[in-house]
């Protein structure tokens, strides 16, 4: 008969996990690499629930969104240093760590998801360029004298 | 609730994690579990142990699966990430938010009369004008007497006539989150936690921070804010 003896992680016994440690617990390992799953299975298993694709900078050109009904997760960089659509983790295809090679990485999510995700950039900088726009009737009168087309121009008279 | 950046900038990062229960919705913040298994969705008033936002859905079952793949949810996991939750006038989702039609004129510009500023504590939040003399401009609430009306203690620029309208919202960019002044520090989630719920008291509801408001529309309102007991930015235990 064999016996289990539990013994906690620590420097002190009985001191137990820190939630961190626990948290890293719950991680899930990704595709299997005992030879069992190849990359591919995985990331189909992943596209046929709908859930988000990590790639790495070598895999991502392997791999088509649209084909998918997916969209680059974009997030605003508040300080620039990125365009946006840089998010590393674990890559889906080759299990590197993104944040280790050039480039980093880039997800890929559902379109159906996207607008619970992400603010759409170009959705973003619309509505931004119209409330410059609406501050006042002065400017309002203003951007309407900018944007007039040529053909708009009153023509002279007998012209 | 989107992912509106990260306060120190640079790139996200995704982890993926196993889940302790079903997760119905993308876009919801993430808890740890308290039974080891995995994580789950936040309450309406609890993020604590937050590791993050939620990208995906996923269904919980405990037993055997043929679907590896399944069983987890990818999570951004930066401390600072920056959380951009749509303002919702109710408990449900996509509620609009409610409107102040002033009854009173008020010639200094301190205080805006409604029976609808109804009973929930809104001191610390902050009200802005959508039509009238002030369009446009925001002020911190300084009093608020049920049922009546809102006072604030910086005036509007102009007066506020009677309909002016005005919207209102529990939160603001500053405070130590004491009564009175705790605008800032806490957001409650709507009943599926994708939205943030606009009605509740000033104080209430999960931990977080209030980073940016963006002020406008009935629809369009939306509080920025991270995670205050975010799992790997404060050791709770």
């Amino acid at each position: 008969m064999s016996v289990a003896l539990l013994i906690p992680r620590g420097p002190k016994l009985g001191e137990g996990f820190s939630p961190r440690e626990r948290l890293q617990a719950l991680e899930h390992p990704g595709r299997r690499t005992d030879g069992s799953q190849s990359a591919a299975h995985w990331i189909t298993s992943l596209l046929d629930l709908r859930k988000a694709i990590i790639l790495c900078t070598y895999c991502r050109v392997k791999f088509n969104p649209r084909h998918h009904r997916y969209r680059k997760f974009y997030a605003p960089d508040l300080a620039g240093k990125t365009d946006g659509y840089v998010h590393n983790g674990c890559c889906d295809n080759c299990k590197q760590q993104t944040a280790l090679l050039p480039g980093g990485g880039t997800t890929f999510i559902p379109e159906e998801h996207y607008s619970l995700l992400c603010i759409d950039p170009l959705d973003a900088r619309r509505k931004a360029r119209a409330a410059a726009r609406a501050l006042t009737a002065w400017g309002r009168i203003q951007h309407v004298r900018g944007t007039r087309r040529p053909q708009d121009a009153t023509r002279p008279q007998g012209a | 609730m989107l992912e509106a950046g990260h306060l120190g900038g640079g790139a996200g990062v995704l982890r993926r994690y196993k889940i302790a229960a079903t997760i119905a919705n993308a876009g919801i913040p993430a808890i740890a579990a308290t039974d080891a298994v995995g994580v789950r969705p936040a309450t309406t008033t609890s993020f604590a142990d937050s590791p993050g936002l939620i990208l995906d859905t996923a269904t919980y079952s405990a037993a055997q699966s043929a679907t590896h793949a399944e069983g987890l949810v990818t999570v951004s996991v930066r401390p600072d990430l920056v959380l951009k939750a749509l303002m919702s006038g109710a408990a449900a989702e996509g509620t609009a938010l409610i409107v102040l039609s002033n009854t009173a004129a008020s010639t200094d510009g301190l205080t805006i009369t409604d029976a609808d500023v109804g009973t929930a504590d809104m001191v610390s939040g902050t009200v802005w004008c959508r039509q009238g003399a002030n369009g446009g401009r925001s002020r911190v609430i300084t009093t608020h007497t049920a049922s009546t009306s809102f006072a604030v203690t910086v005036a509007f620029d102009n007066d506020i006539a009677v309909g002016d309208e005005f919207l209102f919202c529990p939160w603001s960019l500053v405070g130590t989150g004491a009564g009175g002044i705790d605008g800032v520090g806490n957001v409650q989630a709507t009943t599926l936690f994708t939205q943030a719920n606009a009605i509740i008291a000033s104080g209430t509801g999960g931990r977080a921070t209030v980073v940016d408001l963006e002020l406008n529309g009935r629809s369009d309102s939306a509080v920025l804010f991270i995670l205050g007991d975010h799992q790997f930015g404060v050791d709770t235990n």
